[in-house]
Order: C-alpha cells, then sequence, then structure tokens
C-alpha cells in the first residue's frame, strides 16, 4: 500500500465515520434506521472506491474513471521532487500550529468572557505568529475589543 | 384599491416612519455581515422596542432589518470568503475569487443592484400573485417538498468543483449528518451520543461558519498573502458602477433566479440556504458563453443574491395570505404583528390591507436603503483587503468563534463551529469541496422527513403521480443529465483533437 | 504601515457612531428608568426588597410563537405590578423540545431572579429522562389555556365526527405521538374507536396545513392554530374540547356532549409561569400577586384576546400545579399506547 499519506488516512477517516453510522443504525426502529443505514452504506463503499483508486494503485488501474477531476482539482501530481515535500512539510507545520491556536482560543473563550479572550488572542497571535508590529497587533485588538463591547452590550442583555 | 395604495404610501412616508426604518436597515446590515449572527437575532433584539411605537413605524423598522439582511451578508461573502448569513454561502463561490483579483468594487456593486433588483421583483411577482398565492401555497404537499430537496441536493453534480466521485462522497457524508438528531417523522433519536446539544441536529449556522469562514481562513494564513493575493486593486468606485450594470448585462439570467426566488419565499418552510444554492446552480447551468465560475464569473454573485431578496417578497405571501411563517424572520415578524395587534391571515387582506401595502413598500425602500448604505460602508471595507492576511486572518478567526457564540449564546456551537472548520479545511486540501456537504446538511433534513411523509400518506407511487412532483423529478433529471452529456462531449472533442485533458 | 492605521481607524469610527445610535434606540426601548419608588406589598413579612434588580423571564422556544408572544405580552404588566419595577428581560431558550429552556429554569438559583413559561406537555421530556421535576416547580400562576379544536379538512370526505366513527379509520395529522395535540388526538380516536393513521410533522402549522391541503381527514389542534382555517373555509370543526360551546362555533358540539367527558383534563395545552423549585415564601408571594394583578388589568385582558382570538383563561398558581401533575400521570398512562403507535 504505498503512498498512504495524509489524503489516504482522511478517506479512510470518512470510511470510519461511514462504519460508525452503520452500526449505530442498526439499533433505532425500522422506519428510522432506513436511509441512514443506506447513506452509511454509501459513504463506505464511495471511500472504499476512492481510497483503492489513489493508494492502492495494483487495484486502482480498474478504477480509473473514479479519478476524472473536474474543474478545480486540488490533488496534484505526485511527482516526487524533494523541494516539493520539503515546501509541504512546511506547510503542515504552519498548519498545525494555526489549529493550535486556534483550539487555544476556542477552549480559552469558554473559560473567559469573550470581551478578554478575543483581544487577548488578537493581540498574541497578530505579535507571535503574524510577526507584525505590536501597534498593529494593538491596535486591531484593541479596536475589536471595543467593537465586540459596543454590539454584545447590546446584545448581552438578551441572549449572552 | 387605488385609494388603499395611496394611503399606505402617505402613511409609510409619514415621518419618522422613514427614520426607523433607516434604523432597521443599519441593524440588518451589521447584523447580517456579521457571521453567526441574522435577520432572526436583529428582529428579536428590536421587538420590544417596537412596544410603544406605532404599527407603521414598528413593520417599517423591522421588515426594514429583513430587507437589509441579504445584501449585508453578502459584502462579508464577498470580501472575506465568510457568509454572513447561510443563504449568502453561494455568493462566496465566485464573489472571493473576485475580491482576490482585486476586484472586489465590482463584485458589491453587482451584489448592491442585484438585490435591490430582486427585492423589487419578488415584490411585483407577489403582487401579481397574491391571488394565486393561496393555490400554490396548497398544491405543495410532501411529494413536491421532496422533489424541491431533491432537486437542490442534485445541485451538487452540477457544482462539484473536483471530481464528481469526490462531490458525490460529500453530498452522502452531508446526508449522514442531516440525520443526526430528534427525527419528529419517526419519533427517534439519532446519532447523538447521548448529548442534549445534538437533539435538534447539527446547527447550520456554526457548521457554516466553520466550513467557509475558518477554514477559509486557515487556508489563506497558510498561503500568507494578502486577501487580493497580490494583485492591483482596482479603482473601487468605477468597480463598483461597473458591477451595478453587470445586472442589466445579464438581464434574464437575473429574472430567471428571481423567479426561483420568489417561489421558493412562498413555499414556506424551504428557504434563503436553498434558494442561493438552486439560483448558482442554475446559473452554471444555463451559461454557455465563458463559464468563470468558482473563479470570479460575475453571474455567480448576481443569481444568489438575486433570488435571495425575491424570496423575501415570495415569503410574505404565505405569512400574510395564511398567517404561516415561511422562515425564522417571518415567524418573529409575524409574533410582533400580533403584539401589535394585527393578526394575520385570511382575514387580513379584508380588514386592513393597507398594511400589506406598508410592508412592500417598507421592503423596497429598506433594499434601496441597504444598497446605499452597503456601498458606502463597502467601500472602507475594501480597503480592508489590501491589509496583510496575518492582521485579516485572526479577525475573521475572532469574528467567527464571537459569531458562533452570539448567533445562539450557546458555547456548543464555538466547539462545532471549530471542529467543522478543520473538517472543512481538510476535505478541500483533498479534494472534497464542501459544497455538497453544506446542500446536503442544509436539505437532508427536509429530503428524509418528506419521504417518510409521502410514503404514509400517498405511498411510493405519489411522488410519480403528482403533476407538479413529476414535473420536478423530470427537471431534476434533466438537469442532472446535462451536464453529464457536456462533459462527455468536451472529452470527446478533446480526444478529437488529440489534446490533453481541461 | 501609517496609511492602514488611517483606514482602521476610519472603519473603527463609522462602526461606533453607527451603533451607538442603534445602542441608544435599543437601550431606550428595552428596560424603563427603574423608579426607585417601592411599593408596599401588604403584609409580607421579611424585611428583603425584591426584586432589586432585574428578572430574567426563559421562554423555552425560539421567538415567534405563541407561548413568545403571550410572555412579551406579559412581561411589561409584570413590570408594572411588580415593586420596584424591574426590567422583565426576555430571554429565548430554544432546543430539545423545550427541554433546554426548562432545564435551564429548573437550574437557575430559586432567588426570585429567573422565571420562565412551561407548558403542560414539558411532562414528556421528564418522562423520557430529563432531569427536572416539574410537579417540584415554584408555581405562579396560569397564563392561559388553549381549548382545543378537532376539525375535518374540508376536502375530507368525511363532514362529522360521527361519520369517522362509523368509518371506523381515520387519517389524522399531528406533529408528533410525544407532542401534547398529538397525544390529544390519540386518546380522543382511541377512546371513540376510531383507528388513527397518522401523519407526523414538524409543527403545529405544518400539520394545520395538511388538513388544509387535504392530505389527512382530522386535525386536532389548538384555538389560535386553527381558527384562521376555520374562518377561511378550508377546515370545519367538529368538536371542540371545552366544557361549554365556543362562542366562535356555536353549531360545534363540546366533547362532553358527545360523550367524552373524561378527555376535557387530558387535551389542552396549558401555557403556565413558573420558576425553579425551592424559591423562597416571600419571594414567590410578590410574584404571584404580581402576576394576580397583571391578569386582572384590562388592558391586558384586551391585549390576549386579541393575540389568542378568543378568551383568555387565566388560574391561579395551585392551577397551575394541579394541571402539572395531572399531565405527568396522564402521559404515564399512556405511554404504552403511545410506544404501540410508534411503529
Amino acid at each position: 500500500m504505498r503512498g498512504l499519506n495524509m489524503s489516504g488516512i482522511f478517506k479512510l477517516f470518512l470510511m470510519g465515520v461511514g462504519l460508525v453510522g452503520l452500526i449505530l443504525s442498526t439499533s433505532y426502529n425500522p422506519t428510522a434506521r432506513s436511509i441512514p443505514m443506506v447513506l452509511s452504506i454509501l459513504l463506505i463503499l464511495l471511500m472504499a472506491l476512492l481510497f483503492l483508486q489513489e493508494h492502492v494503485p495494483a487495484v486502482g488501474k480498474y478504477l480509473r474513471f473514479v479519478g476524472q477531476s473536474g474543474l478545480f482539482a486540488e490533488e496534484k501530481s505526485k511527482a516526487g521532487s524533494a523541494e516539493r515535500s520539503e515546501k509541504e512539510k512546511q506547510e503542515y507545520k504552519k498548519l498545525y500550529r494555526l489549529l493550535l491556536w486556534l483550539v487555544a482560543f476556542a477552549i480559552v473563550l469558554g473559560f473567559v468572557s469573550y470581551l478578554l479572550a478575543v483581544p487577548l488572542f488578537l493581540l498574541l497571535f497578530i505579535r507571535l505568529e503574524g510577526g507584525q508590529s505590536w501597534r498593529s497587533a494593538v491596535y486591531v485588538a484593541a479596536s475589536m475589543g471595543i467593537f465586540n463591547f459596543l454590539l454584545f452590550d447590546l446584545l448581552l442583555k438578551t441572549s449572552l | 384599491m387605488q385609494t388603499e395604495i395611496l394611503q399606505a404610501l402617505s402613511d409609510f412616508l409619514a415621518w419618522p416612519t422613514p427614520l426607523f426604518i433607516i434604523l432597521g436597515v443599519l441593524l440588518g446590515t451589521l447584523f447580517g455581515f456579521l457571521p453567526g449572527l441574522g435577520g432572526a437575532q436583529a428582529l428579536a433584539l428590536l421587538t420590544p422596542v417596537t412596544y410603544g411605537m406605532e404599527v407603521n413605524q414598528a413593520i417599517g423598522m423591522l421588515v426594514g432589518v429583513m430587507g437589509a439582511v441579504p445584501f449585508g451578508g453578502s459584502i462579508s461573502a464577498i470580501l472575506l470568503n465568510t457568509p454572513g448569513t447561510p443563504q449568502n454561502a453561494a455568493t462566496t463561490f465566485d464573489g472571493f475569487p473576485l475580491t482576490q483579483q482585486g476586484k472586489a468594487g465590482y463584485a458589491l456593486g453587482a451584489s448592491a443592484s442585484s438585490s435591490l433588483l430582486g427585492a423589487v421583483f419578488g415584490i411585483v411577482v407577489l403582487m401579481v400573485l397574491l391571488p394565486l398565492g393561496r393555490y400554490v401555497v396548497l398544491a405543495f404537499s410532501y411529494p413536491e417538498y421532496f422533489m424541491m430537496a431533491l432537486m437542490g441536493i442534485s445541485v451538487i453534480a452540477v457544482v462539484s468543483m473536483g471530481s464528481i466521485w469526490k462531490g458525490l462522497a460529500a453530498g452522502v457524508f452531508g446526508l449522514l449528518l442531516s440525520s443526526v438528531g430528534y427525527d419528529p417523522v419517526t419519533g427517534s433519536l439519532r446519532y447523538t451520543f447521548g448529548t442534549d446539544y445534538l437533539y435538534d441536529g447539527i446547527r447550520i449556522v456554526p457548521a457554516l461558519i466553520g466550513l467557509f469562514s475558518i477554514s477559509s481562513a486557515l487556508e489563506l494564513m497558510i498561503k500568507g498573502d494578502s486577501l487580493s493575493s497580490g494583485n492591483k486593486v482596482e479603482n473601487v468606485n468605477s468597480g463598483m458602477s461597473k458591477g451595478i450594470i453587470a445586472v442589466f448585462k445579464n438581464f434574464w439570467l437575473f429574472i430567471r433566479c428571481s423567479i426561483i426566488g420568489t417561489v421558493i419565499g412562498i413555499i414556506p418552510g424551504v428557504g434563503g440556504a436553498v434558494s442561493n444554492f438552486l439560483a448558482y446552480g442554475h446559473a452554471v447551468q444555463t451559461t454557455r458563453d465563458k463559464p468563470l465560475f468558482g473563479q470570479g464569473d460575475i453571474r455567480g454573485v448576481i443569481a444568489p443574491q438575486a433570488s435571495d431578496t425575491a424570496k423575501d417578497g415570495g415569503a410574505m405571501v404565505p405569512t400574510m395570505i395564511f398567517g404561516i411563517p415561511g422562515s425564522v424572520e417571518t415567524a418573529i415578524l409575524l409574533g410582533a404583528f400580533i403584539l401589535h395587534g394585527l393578526q394575520p391571515g385570511p382575514r387580513l387582506l379584508m380588514e386592513n390591507p393597507t398594511v400589506i401595502y406598508i410592508v412592500i413598500f417598507a421592503l423596497v425602500f429598506s433594499n434601496i436603503m441597504a444598497g446605499i448604505v452597503g456601498l458606502a460602508g463597502a467601500r472602507y471595507l475594501a480597503k480592508l483587503i489590501e491589509l496583510p492576511v496575518a492582521l485579516i486572518g485572526p479577525m475573521i478567526i475572532a469574528l467567527s468563534l464571537v459569531g458562533a457564540y452570539a448567533s445562539e449564546g450557546s458555547y456548543h456551537d464555538v466547539i462545532l463551529a471549530v471542529v467543522f472548520g478543520i473538517l472543512g479545511f481538510f476535505m478541500n486540501k483533498f479534494g472534497f469541496s464542501s459544497v455538497p456537504l453544506v446542500i446536503a446538511l442544509v436539505l437532508g433534513g427536509m429530503l428524509q422527513t418528506t419521504f417518510h411523509q409521502t410514503l404514509a400518506s400517498t405511498g411510493f407511487q405519489g411522488f410519480f403521480t403528482r403533476p407538479i412532483s413529476l414535473g420536478l423529478f423530470i427537471l431534476t433529471f434533466v438537469m442532472l443529465i446535462v451536464p453529464f452529456v457536456k462533459a462527455r462531449r468536451a472529452a470527446k472533442n478533446n480526444l478529437d483533437q488529440g489534446g490533453e485533458s481541461i | 504601515m501609517f496609511f492602514k492605521v488611517r483606514i482602521t481607524k476610519r472603519l473603527s469610527l463609522i462602526c461606533m457612531i453607527l451603533l451607538l445610535g442603534i445602542f441608544v434606540l435599543t437601550g431606550c426601548g428595552q428596560g424603563q428608568e427603574e423608579t426607585s419608588s417601592k411599593q408596599e406589598t401588604g403584609d409580607k413579612q421579611s424585611s428583603s426588597n425584591f426584586p432589586e434588580k432585574d428578572i430574567t423571564y426563559i421562554i423555552p422556544v425560539s421567538p415567534g410563537g405563541s407561548f413568545d408572544t403571550f410572555s412579551r405580552i406579559l412581561a411589561p404588566f409584570l413590570q408594572k405590578n411588580l415593586p420596584n419595577n424591574p426590567n422583565v428581560i426576555i430571554k429565548n431558550v430554544p432546543g430539545g423540545s423545550w427541554s433546554v429552556g426548562v432545564s435551564e429554569i429548573n437550574r437557575a438559583k430559586p432567588d426570585g431572579y429567573t422565571i420562565g413559561i412551561f407548558n403542560n406537555g414539558n411532562v414528556v421530556q421528564q418522562l423520557t429522562g430529563a432531569d427536572y421535576d416539574l410537579t417540584k416547580m415554584t408555581w405562579i400562576g396560569r397564563l392561559h389555556e388553549s381549548v382545543y379544536v378537532g376539525a375535518l379538512s374540508s376536502k375530507s370526505k368525511f363532514k362529522s365526527f360521527e361519520d369517522m366513527k362509523k368509518a371506523g379509520k381515520v387519517k389524522a395529522g399531528i406533529v408528533g405521538l410525544t407532542s401534547t395535540d398529538g397525544l390529544g388526538a390519540l386518546v380522543t380516536l382511541n377512546e371513540a374507536g376510531i383507528e388513527p393513521s397518522f401523519i407526523k410533522h414538524e409543527g403545529s402549522a405544518e400539520a394545520a396545513m395538511s388538513g388544509v391541503r387535504g392530505d389527512v381527514d382530522y386535525v386536532q389542534l389548538p384555538f389560535q392554530t386553527i381558527n384562521k382555517f376555520i374562518e377561511s373555509g378550508d377546515l370545519i370543526p367538529v368538536v371542540v374540547f371545552s366544557p361549554e360551546r365556543l362562542a366562535a362555533y356555536p353549531d360545534t358540539p363540546t366533547i362532553k356532549e358527545l360523550g367524552y367527558e373524561g378527555l376535557l383534563d387530558i387535551v389542552k395545552l396549558s401555557a403556565l409561569v413558573g420558576g425553579p423549585p425551592g424559591m423562597p415564601e416571600d419571594v414567590t408571594k410578590i410574584l404571584r400577586e404580581a402576576f394576580e394583578k397583571s391578569l386582572a388589568d384590562p388592558e391586558f385582558i384586551e391585549k390576549m384576546e386579541k393575540a389568542a382570538g378568543t378568551t383568555v383563561l387565566t388560574g391561579s398558581h395551585e392551577v397551575a400545579a394541579d394541571i402539572m401533575s395531572k399531565s405527568l400521570s396522564t402521559f404515564t398512562k399512556f405511554k404504552d399506547l403511545i410506544l404501540a403507535n410508534q411503529k
């Protein structure tokens, strides 16, 4: 199974979702389970097809029709040049850093009022990750903070 | 009827009613712009404010909000790839690429004029159809709703940006996700894993925020450019004028999309989230010359916006004629009407027709104002695109998460948005467009419910023995076949010419 | 750098001006200034100065429905009649078929600053695992009780309740078997010996429409939902679930006349106002008195009657408590019937 990269793992993940859907659907009453069951099976099949076509060349060559790309295919050819994979690695590193920021922000938002969390996040992120000057960071953080206050102070009376 | 219209017009223009309408427009544009907030929140916020006001002023303000939301939402869709409300999702497909090419003004101008004209069209149709409206509303029963949902979902095939198979997979995934929650028709709780939060299913607003705003912000930040990708930004003013005229250049497409929107508005229960995808899909299918969809085709902005605002006019039909709200916003509007002593329903037309005319005037007026306010404000916002992504990216993230939180005051929505944001990012990265997912998520519930309802009422043949249902089915079938045939033909041409695939 | 700073400055300025304007307007509309006039509330024993701050009123559904509308009519009157005239702030907490909002009321501090609205159908969630006990809530009173009306579609081949009984089978449109209207229809048809086949819908408006379109023969819904269709002639009333005939439908028999008086207790939709369990006596008394005063206000009655389309059936807290406990026993009794019909 050559080429089990992130793309392949993602497809397996979706196949897993379909499996979970299928297993759970068996516990529902007949009318309720009908459509989800069909959908889950479909999902598993589709993901299996896609996975095999891209990642298991031995089988994949019979499934050429699945690989047809439409207008805006994201998949780039697997011309494995060294600098390509280096760039990809960089991108992934940056992605994981961003995800960390995102999740951290979301978690903090759950504990601390948004009035504090938002400017804090903006300040830190823009300065540390974005590499901008302190001035820009403070500016954006402050204006967003004030904006939030004005807007959600109105709303604060009713929902948040 | 003449006297009533004149009476309504004079009531309407009596100061300070126009002031209230303008205030409603401001709030509506703002709430439309902010992801997570929309017409529903603005209306709920304003309802107590209207207590002390006269009926006309109250209606003016509330309808003013409703009219302005679709355009407000298009501003963030175009500039930030972040639909302000679910009904602006399709506007991002071509609106944002235009921004990236430095043509934000062009896109905004087109959105403004198509929104305004779409609303006018919707109202004209409303007035013409008012007597017929009853028939239309009554003619749509379970099989027809099912076919409408099916048609909406088949747009996936048209719009699959990527391989058809991956689009299908994304769609199936979306349909599966739409099964989450308590299903009234089968009376069962599915895929909730014991949580209260998932009882009502996966909420569209935070899911959309994740799939569109957050994931695109992530992409932007990884790519590292400014929003305009280093392209030169053309003069905003001239761009706007060009955009405003663009609607007239594509007049028939505009008319057709307005019709789609109005019809969807008349049918209670099918909302803006559907109309914008259907209109977009229609535009993609019916364009012959030089389609650039997904890369900044202005028709991709005109189509969804026209149908969004036309639907508001159409939505007044079931609301006023039957007292049946077609959406959350009209439901709140209805509640406000009742609070002011009006009883929408068959009686209203007879007892108090001036009210209906006031609603109509308010809708037109609010769209005009929204266009003016929006364009004026957007001129400054369009400068945003020159800012480095390191500033914009986190701002979008912050706005998105706070918007998700504010949408219903639930922290779980924030978590949902983040989850879908990450999901959406990886989906896009590996070639699975999130558009089919969204469409399926929005329509899946209706599809399943009406399927079971049809089986319970008329049995399986109900789908094919009723004229409207059968007609819609055939239409859907044709819609699906056409791109297939087109693709086959194109592939054949390429083979003949001995060229590479596109 | 300077250029960009100026732009963001301009932006923020515009936003702020816009919002300040809206802020002022909304602020003026939402709450009146709190007058410092303290009213005596008779013989209250404790020296507490309740209420000293805003009161939150929770509505466990989205804005726009009848419960929402009735509550919004009530709120300003409560404000007027409570000592110190606090703001009564409406908060919609939709989700989980009322259970999310009801849970929130249940969990709130029982200090009188959080109250909300309930309906007698909430017992279903309690029976299926929610963590609250509706019989323990601190009841303030009944805001309104909707009379159920059973109606046939104008397109149906049946023309009266007798016709349905003769046929022995009928197609009925309901919301769901665990909602008040669905259970009501199930029990009624069962009692009358009519075999129902149900089509379920997302809400009562959709259920009514199914009758209007003729997709079903029979619907059984609250007066304010169904009245407009009866007036337009799309639905024909065949029975009303009230002890006396309704002024609106003088020719329609009551369920009592048809011989099923026992159903009166079961088929109804009550809007009950209350607070979390364990609220102190004195606070509760103040709330109840303010509630009663509001209900007696002619302006309130006029507004409610217009909104509900019929006479308003209010009630004291004892009535409310009684309704809730009866509802619980009814739903418990019919649990098996529900399950049997839920294929």
